[in-house]
């Protein structure tokens, strides 16, 4: 696409068309539903980054995007605030790929699950908005995805970017998740009108009408 | 199990059956005792418990990732504490045998004991399935404390793993951080709770006291 030149004071009709824009490659690249959001809207809670600490998650200190290496919340409040307009992205997912079934063995499950290929697809679509955005001129567009880079793309190599003066893989594309930056995505998800459900160890794919992961790019 | 979407607000009927559900739970896992709690005003925090980690140094004092001087802040643990508005203290009363030797010359014995790890572990899995089940009613910042270090239960033999830089906990969402380490008063916190609780000393031995009691935190909403 080309570079639209930068314009100090857009006018508000051509940063809605921006936006609207923006959703339409949203959907295009692959999300179940868009929202232009005020970033306000964005619900920032201390106990969501507590949940990668109190028990450790699994991936808590294994890589450059998570806590404790992750900025911290207050970072997090100071870039939401520079912001007017965002975009939430979801993406909605058939429950029998990401969740296990009743009987099914949780272990062998995982092996199978679909669940790395659909946190990928989701950050695929933040990283397509957020190019884009800047090529509209919104050149400090921040894109955040769902889930641990590190099980993305080096679920099985360490993380690089933790050896001093050494970069990141996958640069450019390995980016924060939304709740390890503070997000309450719960919130910020059922705030903006979408339906979504906590899947735990015990849940299975026949009592949940979907899965759901949400993605977040600050635009302006 | 029917899975609940997320509400921004739960009516007070649903957070009461969701309770009542959890005490159970945590009963049914091994509980002796369950307490409904406002944790800013039941959950003592004292800027001495987690000195007490440091003087004089406890034996896991910087061994392992949720011990301080690497687990939560008393600051952020005051924060934390006061972010939620409904906790549950779960007991577990535990045979005094347990918690201090028959006599003082079985000390080293008692303290290498495998019921001693058991015990410890037995401790971090019920709180842990009370937090799960809380997460999967929908109160997903539940937020689960134990008792004791993670690496007494967990890895007594070996060096903490989480503590390189970029490898992970290798008992992670089990291994959790302490109550004490966290910076809470328990000793208040559960005498306030109306359970009797004793401080066991080096010098003591099982006769000295009725029963030990172990004492877990979830952190609900």
């Amino acid at each position: 696409m080309t570079c639209k030149k930068v314009v100090n004071g857009k006018s508000p009709g051509d940063i809605k068309a921006d936006l609207r824009q923006l959703c339409n490659t949203a959907i295009k690249a692959g999300s179940t539903c868009v929202r232009i959001l005020d970033p306000e809207m964005v619900c920032l809670d201390f106990r969501a980054r507590i949940k990668c600490i109190v028990p450790k998650c699994m991936y808590y200190g294994t890589n450059a995007h998570c806590p404790p290496n992750a900025p911290p919340i207050e970072n997090t409040e100071k870039l939401l605030r520079s912001f007017q307009s965002a975009i939430l992205v979801g993406v909605r997912e058939d429950a029998n790929a990401v969740v296990p079934k009743s009987g099914e063995d949780y272990k062998i499950w995982w092996k199978t699950s679909q669940l790395q290929p659909l946190m990928s697809k989701l950050n695929a679509i933040v990283g397509t908005v957020e190019s884009e955005a800047n090529c509209l001129g919104y050149y400090f567009a921040t894109a955040f995805s769902a889930g641990p880079c590190k099980g993305i793309f080096c679920s099985d190599i360490p993380c690089q970017a933790l050896e001093k003066g050494n970069r990141c893989r996958h640069i450019m594309r390995a980016r924060s998740c939304m709740e390890g930056s503070g997000i309450d995505v719960f919130r910020t998800v059922t705030g903006a009108g979408w339906d979504i459900y906590p899947v735990g160890r015990n849940h299975r794919a026949e009592y949940l009408p979907y899965a759901f992961v949400a993605g977040l790019v600050l635009v302006q | 199990m029917k899975v609940g979407k997320i509400e921004l607000e739960y009516s007070s009927e649903k957070i009461k059956k969701d309770l009542d559900t959890l005490c159970k739970l945590a009963m049914e896992t091994g509980a002796s005792d369950v307490r409904i709690v406002d944790p800013g005003k039941e959950v003592f925090l004292d800027y001495r418990a987690q000195y007490k980690c440091a003087l004089p140094k406890c034996p896991f004092y910087g061994t392992n990732i949720n011990c301080p001087p690497y687990s939560l802040s008393f600051e952020e643990m005051k924060r934390l504490i006061n972010s939620y508005e409904v906790a549950l203290l779960i007991a577990v009363k535990l045979s005094s045998f347990l918690v201090a030797p028959e006599s003082l010359e079985d000390y080293r014995a008692w303290s290498n004991s495998p019921d001693l790890i058991k015990m410890l572990r037995n401790h971090f899995r019920i709180v842990g399935i009370v937090e799960s089940a809380a997460y999967e009613l929908g109160y997903y910042f539940a937020a689960s404390f134990g008792g004791g270090s993670c690496k007494s239960a967990f890895c007594p033999n070996e060096p903490c793993q989480a503590l390189d830089r970029g490898n992970r906990c290798r008992h992670y969402l089990k291994a959790r951080p302490s109550m004490e380490g966290s910076g809470i008063d328990v000793f208040k916190t559960a005498a306030h709770a109306g359970w009797d609780i004793y401080p066991v000393g080096r010098k003591n031995v099982a006769g000295d006291i009725p029963h030990g009691l172990g004492i877990g935190l979830t952190l609900l909403y």
